[in-house]
């Protein structure tokens, strides 16, 4: 073969051996993160509802009543927790009092019937379960007078869940 | 000789170092953040700061390339715990502007075939859908995305 | 009945509104800062349909147990400089905010400590108050019905630790002793504190039987700070009558928390021999 036909050729191949590797293949890498933190929760679950009241008559929620206050409480399982309350003695309507008293019960499964407390200041222990739940039943008892004057009347709980 | 120096000319022009002019560069992770257990966190492929992001280089401009993602269905933390990721049909984006506001949005789970930008630009997004478990061990989670390209 | 009281007391008869309160997520449960970055953070989230009002501030305390082994706090109002406490010089910000429906909100907690401070582990307690919404109160114009509005306010409680310098922390155990109550057996056992940072692990105890299968367990995260005598309750029901070996063991290793914050010390154990009858 001549030489610059020879010359020719191998040039030829080079050029299509170049037009292969033209095709070229990158890659490249990032990261996925994630940051999983165990939370603390406490969710009202059901209202504490007095529903009608009538001056005169005593209204008691009971905690196994289906008006009874609920709130779930999740964290680390089988964690030590406190509960505290600031309850009010009297729910307020201006100067007009309408005296109120409160009980309370804990309990691992979402039932009224565990442990009983009077809501205070005082901490009340309590146990998560083993699958970091807790519940916590609120009831109490309005003792309207016979000339008990009508209107809104308000208070305010406070609930505190303390982790060690 | 003159001949052979015309004809190596040649070669050499027609066959340019093509690697050096192609580049897929990983730009940032995909960043869940925080994590709770049980509560799944998606992160979309338009969050400026938290989907992934890498961006190509191409030589001469709208030239297709094939994208193929390599996700992983895991990430891995604390004492060898993992944690579940999954992507979705609408979790990637190419962007020929290189802008996240500005995406289509194709299968990270198949190849895909965009064309660069006339300067041989584009970017591509990347979103997910972290699953942490309710008992899911606490603590930092990580993971690779490889995006392998073929420059055509 | 006189026409008057008669209406009156039907009118009375009033509806009245349910509670209304909402508590916020919070993660991470224990916060831990490091006096080289001298911030930390604390994510908010709000599961609830209504916006929830909330509050930060700290105060001094530390995990205790009462007389009857059970899980207490100490507080603290004034602490002299003979008790660890970061709670005046850690600050949260924003210190109120409102969190919308189903939103996350981080909050920033940054460290001021004195100068000087010497190295060691400074302790607080971080309050998280939140309020829900306010409750529309249904018949506004009608004004001669008894009703009841409860606000309430969930406040969530957790520790917070400010680290600074080489620390290491480590518990003695002693005193481990049982006694069968009804359907379980009740352990106590004295944890006493050592070294400069507070003990954070997990409590895991087993009833072995003489074949050496495990019968019971328990397991339950413990932070000593001082002096604690937790007590723990093992379910023996369905037990046969027998000797058992107690085996009570604390180890530095929380699943909830994240290990980089959980300073590492060697595991503590005892057990003893107790007689289901």
């Amino acid at each position: 073969m001549h030489t610059a036909t020879k010359v020719t050729v191998l040039a030829l191949a080079l050029v299509a051996a170049g037009a292969v590797t033209g095709q070229a293949q990158n890659n490249a890498t990032v990261n996925v993160t994630a940051a999983v933190q165990q939370p603390v929760v406490v969710v009202k679950t059901r209202d504490l509802d007095f529903g009608l009241v009538f001056p005169g008559v005593n209204k008691q929620i009971t905690l196994g009543s289906a008006s009874a206050g609920t709130f779930a409480v999740t964290g680390q399982a089988s964690a030590s927790v406190n509960l505290s309350f600031v309850v009010p003695g009297n729910l307020n309507l201006g100067p007009t009092l309408l005296p109120v008293t409160w009980d309370g019960s804990w309990n691992t499964a979402n039932a009224a019937g565990g442990t009983t407390f009077t809501p205070s200041a005082a901490l009340t222990p309590a146990t998560l379960s083993g699958t970091g739940g807790l519940f916590v039943f609120v009831g109490g008892t309005v003792a309207p007078i016979v000339s008990q004057a009508p209107g809104n009347y308000t208070g305010t709980v406070t609930m505190t869940v303390t982790y060690q | 000789m003159r001949t052979c120096l015309t004809i190596c000319s040649l070669v050499i022009a027609l066959a340019p170092p093509v690697a050096a002019q192609t580049s897929v560069t990983g730009v940032r992770p995909l960043v869940f953040g925080i994590v709770f257990p049980g509560v799944p966190r998606a992160v979309p492929r338009t969050d400026a700061a938290n989907s992934g992001q890498f961006d190509l280089r191409g030589r001469g401009g709208g030239r297709q390339v094939l994208l193929t993602f390599t996700l992983p269905t895991l990430m891995t933390g604390p004492a060898g715990a993992t944690m579940p990721l999954a992507f979705g049909g609408n979790d990637a984006g190419f962007s020929v502007s290189q802008s996240v506001n500005n995406q289509v949005a194709f299968d990270p789970r198949a190849p895909y075939r965009p064309t660069l930008s006339n300067n041989g630009r584009g970017s591509v997004f990347l979103g997910g859908t972290a699953n942490p478990s309710v008992g899911q061990r606490a603590g930092n989670y990580t993971g690779t995305i490889t995006l392998t390209v073929v420059f055509f | 009945m006189p026409r008057p009281l008669l209406i009156s007391l039907i009118l009375a008869l009033g509806a009245a509104r349910p509670l209304a309160g909402q508590g916020v997520l919070v993660a991470p449960h224990a916060i831990y800062i490091d006096h080289a970055r001298r911030s930390g953070t604390v994510t908010l989230y709000n599961p609830n349909p209504d916006p929830a009002e909330v509050t930060i501030w700290t105060a001094f305390g530390y995990p205790v147990s009462d007389s009857l082994g059970r899980f207490a706090l100490r507080t603290v109002d004034q602490p002299d400089s003979t008790l660890p406490s970061a709670a005046a010089w850690v600050q949260a910000f924003p210190r109120r905010l409102t969190i919308a429906p189903l939103q996350r909100q981080t909050v920033r907690l940054l460290a001021s400590p004195p100068a000087g401070l010497p190295d060691g582990e400074y302790w607080a307690r971080l309050i998280i108050s939140a309020r829900g919404g306010k409750v529309p109160v249904a018949g506004v114009a009608e004004t001669t019905a008894v009703r009841v509005q409860l606000n309430l306010v969930v406040n969530t409680n957790i520790g917070l630790a400010y680290r600074k310098g080489p620390l290491a922390t480590g518990v003695t155990l002693s005193k481990l002793r049982a006694r069968l109550v009804r359907d379980s057996v009740a352990v106590w056992s004295r944890l006493e504190r050592r070294e400069t940072a507070a003990y954070v692990g997990t409590v895991r105890a087993a009833l072995v039987d003489s074949t050496g299968k495990v019968r019971s367990t328990l397991s339950a995260p413990i932070a000593v700070y001082f002096v604690m005598e937790p007590r723990y309750a093992l379910s023996v029901a369905g037990l046969a009558p027998g000797a058992y070996w107690l085996r009570y063991e604390l180890v530095t290793d929380r699943e909830d928390l994240d290990p980089a914050v959980v300073l590492k010390a060697p595991a503590v154990r005892d057990s003893l021999l107790v007689h289901l009858p």
